[in-house]
């Protein structure tokens, strides 16, 4: 199949041109209550060819191979019509062809489909079951084998196997008109295992979707707020991690007066990473979807920027390294520049230690999501306890936390020693691109003054 | 279309439907559907890129012993493959509660494909484009401006084993510009955008601009956000939003399995009398506009609640079945068109009244609330304070929380005046938490 792509692009005639094209095996099943909702299989393939041309670029969809020479012209007629200046794709290093193979410790395709449906009514029995209260669940399996062939005019070329698996759990509990839910899954890129063995899990959803019914609203208002791993995560991604994308960037005068690499964004024992490089990530890939190998590149170092994420043309324009971060959710869509495995680094506090130093504060836990408008972001708690005295308090529900980038980082003043990297379903979505596979991570930190909105 | 595929496929959907058949499923439904688009799009106020895409489906549901499945590809060359990958499926498929299809009904005629939409020239795209940011530039040279424009045409089928064939061609075109004003750390989004089937006065680049510079003049000066309990004023785009949880809560199948609220309320008064939500699908050129489900059932108007008095939830035809009800053509048990209906006050005699309060045009962060409890939350992406009737200033960092159920049962009022695409009007909701940090 990569033969036929390159073959195809050695027609093309713009500054740069690039193919990728994809073919998805796919399977989803979802409980909803005591029955099985939806049972579905899909076989769908799905390209673009993107090509530049004096700056300016043009791209054409399809989902055959069949006309493939049609879509090199349109994308490159389409390019042709948009550039004025000059083309500007980074001179990084190719790397020669290849074919990465997915290595499943566990393959899902080898499994009846009939035992994942009993796999998912077990934990749905538990999530319905297990704790009085509970009103009504939700559990969904889906696997997906993605086979990806890609080929630029750089001399780029891969193969790459993406399988990927993810559980998902939910219970819905309710109190008279009340009603609270409760979210947890596990997804993986190399092993069914991942979605087995989960029942602890389940009863553990079930169990604080009802006793969210019995909590109070968290009062709003401004608090200091300890972040447990996974909240701490999707803080480092919303909050920080967009910034960093240099397509918000590159092209913006005050932006790249804003994130001058060397500014100080936090206190010393602040490091922020991303790494599609990391083994067993969401994230993690061989190649991003424009060739470019991925890495490890250090967002914020001792408190200060460091780095930020590239696709080609971003970092051609900012004369920055390429990192890996040119990527796309579905077969068709054009690579953004995203985040892969996005984490904040251990220091060297313990949880009781970031604790201990709070008279009133609040202790968020889990998350339910995050949004990002550039310096303002907000991000909800699945969960939290109030923290009176240095210790933790009541659970109390409703979560939703916002703040500036720029103060909320300086206000961090306490990061624990227990990074933990959350493998989850779902992922990010940023250009109508979603969901993207991601991972987070981040030890405990504690947030002078974060602004949480309750009632 | 490049390659119009409607009558092929017309007899291909039926194909499958007798293929799953005769291989033993007791109802089967195919749909097809194509899609052609071409787009445009501005980046820091230059012409970054265009793009033409196309996407083919083709879905197979089958029904088998109360049981259902679906199978879905972009391969329509091989229809027998299909129907047997279903048929297996469905032996251990997700449970299905009728097991025939309803018989074809008539159904409304809704103007959706404008020929004129669907040979919008790139050109014409572009130039508009172009008028975007050249009028939003004006306002300032130090504005990161982006802009987009498309248009595209679709062709679907939908055949099944109850005699259902029905074809629809549709087109739309799309037109968005926004300003990101960056001032040190401070940071200002606005923007506006639109979409509608014909090609006609609303495909308006200048109306894109006039409400981009509308909300960067409001928003050059600051202010700070009324605290604790306030009444907030949301333009049509943000009421929509902000009633998000009671479309949820309508579902029929969220009260069959008792997860809506409102599950038990049917005939009790959940609104002031001022509140009445319809749902209005026959509205010709709107882009949520459908005259059936996706099972054949012909979409009509809808009345949810009736002047604060809940009256129906939405029922798709699994759901209705196993409710013991007749299906009321939303497919999901979600709406096709709902808004609330106007009021009294336009929207500028609402604002005047206001002595003190807050104009929600954008929350970011909304759908991570416990929207099916009716609560809404959210950090004010874009929002101004109110003052004696006029927006005083833009409030920064600050959230709002309430839900949606206790708001009703406290001042509420909708606006005479309607957005001409959504028909949703301006809604003032009193009694909103406010926190705000700035």
């Amino acid at each position: 199949m990569r033969d036929s792509l390159a073959d195809a692009l050695s027609r093309a005639k713009a500054d740069y041109a690039e193919v990728r094209f994809s073919i998805d095996d796919a399977t989803s099943v979802m409980y909803r209550g005591p029955e099985p909702e939806q049972v579905r299989s899909a076989r769908l393939s799905g390209g673009v060819v993107r090509a530049c041309t004096r700056g300016g670029w043009g791209s054409s969809n399809f989902d055959s191979l069949d006309d493939l020479d049609h879509h090199v012209r349109e994308a490159c007629e389409c390019a042709a019509l948009v550039g004025t200046t000059t083309s500007q794709i980074a001179d990084a290093p190719v790397a020669p062809p290849s074919e990465h193979r997915a290595a499943l410790r566990r393959d899902f395709r080898g499994i009846p489909v009939a035992d994942k449906i009993a796999l998912v009514a077990a934990y749905n029995d538990i999530l319905l079951r297990s704790v009085p209260g509970v009103e009504t669940s939700f559990a969904g399996y889906s696997e997906v084998f993605r086979t990806v062939a890609f080929a630029s005019t750089r001399g780029a070329s891969f193969l790459e196997e993406r399988p990927r698996v993810d559980l998902f759990l939910g219970a819905i509990a309710r109190d008279g008109s009340l009603v609270q839910q409760c979210f947890d899954g596990r997804a993986s890129l190399d092993t069914y295992d991942a979605a087995v063995g989960l029942e602890g899990l389940a009863e553990e959803v079930a169990r604080r979707a009802v006793a969210l019914t019995k909590a109070p609203p968290c009062p709003g208002g401004t608090h200091t707020t300890v972040l447990d791993n996974r909240l701490a995560g999707v803080f480092a991604h919303e909050a920080f991690g967009h910034m960093s994308e240099a397509d918000f960037i590159y092209e913006n005068p005050q932006m790249r007066e804003l994130m001058a690499l060397g500014r100080e964004m936090g206190g010393p024992d602040l490091n922020i990473v991303d790494d599609g490089s990391m083994p067993g990530a969401q994230g993690t890939h061989p190649f991003d979807d424009e060739g470019t190998p991925t890495r490890k590149t250090y967002l914020i170092r001792n408190g200060l920027l460091a780095g930020r994420l590239h696709s080609l043309e971003t970092a051609a324009k900012m004369g920055e390294p390429v990192t890996g971060n040119a990527r796309a959710v579905r077969q068709s869509d054009r690579p953004l520049v995203r985040m892969t495995n996005t984490y904040i680094e251990p220091g060297a506090a313990t949880v009781q230690e970031l604790i201990a130093g709070i008279d009133k504060g609040i202790y968020a836990c889990d998350a339910l999501g995050g949004q990002t408008m550039m310096e303002e972001f907000t991000f909800s708690a699945g969960y939290g306890y109030r923290i009176e005295n240095g210790r933790l308090g009541d659970l109390v529900r409703d979560i939703v936390l916002t703040g500036n980038l720029f103060r909320t980082l300086h206000a961090i003043d306490g990061i624990a020693d227990d990074l933990v990297i959350t493998n989850g379903p779902g992922g990010c979505g940023k250009g109508g691109q979603a969901p993207l596979p991601v991972s987070h991570g981040s030890p405990h930190i504690r947030i002078r003054d974060v602004v949480i909105g309750g009632r | 279309m490049r390659r119009p595929m409607l009558d092929r496929m017309a007899d291909a959907v039926q194909q499958a439907v007798q293929e799953a058949t005769r291989l033993g499923a007791q109802a089967a439904k195919a749909r097809f559907a194509q899609t052609e688009s071409i787009n445009c799009e501005f980046e820091a106020g230059v012409l970054k890129a265009t793009s033409s895409e196309q996407g083919r489906a083709l879905s197979l549901e089958v029904i088998r012993n109360g049981k259902r499945a679906t199978v879905t590809c972009n391969d329509p060359g091989d229809i027998p493959a299909l129907a047997a990958r279903a048929v297996a499926l469905v032996e251990i498929g997700a449970s299905a509660h009728f097991s025939a299809y309803p018989e074809p009904s008539e159904c409304a005629q809704i103007l959706r494909h404008c020929p004129e939409t669907a040979s919008l020239p790139r050109e014409q795209l572009i130039e508009a484009g172009q008028r975007m940011v050249e009028g939003i530039r004006a306002y300032s040279g130090d504005l990161y401006i982006g802009a987009e424009a498309g248009r595209s045409e679709a062709e679907a089928v939908i055949a099944h084993s109850s005699g259902l064939l029905h074809s629809a061609t549709t087109t739309r075109w799309n037109l968005g510009g926004y300003a990101q004003k960056t001032d040190g750390t401070d940071m200002l989004f606005c923007g506006a955008g639109r979409q509608w089937r014909r090609l006609n006065h609303l495909f308006d680049a200048d109306w894109v601009t006039r409400e981009t510079l509308r909300d960067l003049r409001l928003a050059e000066r600051t202010a700070s956000a009324p605290t604790g309990l306030a009444t907030i004023l949301a333009p049509p785009e943000a009421a929509a939003m902000l009633f998000a949880p009671l479309a949820m809560a309508c579902s029929g199948r969220s009260a069959l399995k008792g997860e809506s609220p409102l599950r038990d309320k049917l005939g009790d008064i959940i609104g002031p009398a001022s509140l009445t939500i319809t749902d209005q699908p026959h509205e010709d050129w709107a882009i949520e506009s459908a005259v059936m489900d996706d099972c054949g059932v012909p979409t009509r108007p809808f009345t949810l609640v009736d002047r604060g008095v809940l009256r129906a939830f939405m029922y798709d035809v699994d759901t209705a079945a196993m409710a013991g009800v007749e299906p009321t053509g939303h497919a999901g048990c979600g709406p096709v068109r709902m808004h609330v209906q106007p009021g009294g006050r336009s929207s500028a005699q609402i604002l005047r009244g206001l002595s003190e309060g807050l104009i929600v045009k954008n929350l970011m962060g909304f759908g991570q609330s416990n929207l099916m409890n009716g609560d809404i939350a959210g950090n004010v992406a874009l929002g101004y304070r109110v003052e004696n009737g006029e927006a005083v200033g833009r409030v920064k960092d600050t959230m709002v929380a309430a839900n949606l159920y206790d708001l009703l049962k406290g001042g509420f009022e909708a606006s005479s005046d309607v957005d001409p695409l959504t028909g949703w009007p301006w809604i003032l909701l009193e009694g909103v938490s406010v926190s705000s940090g700035g």
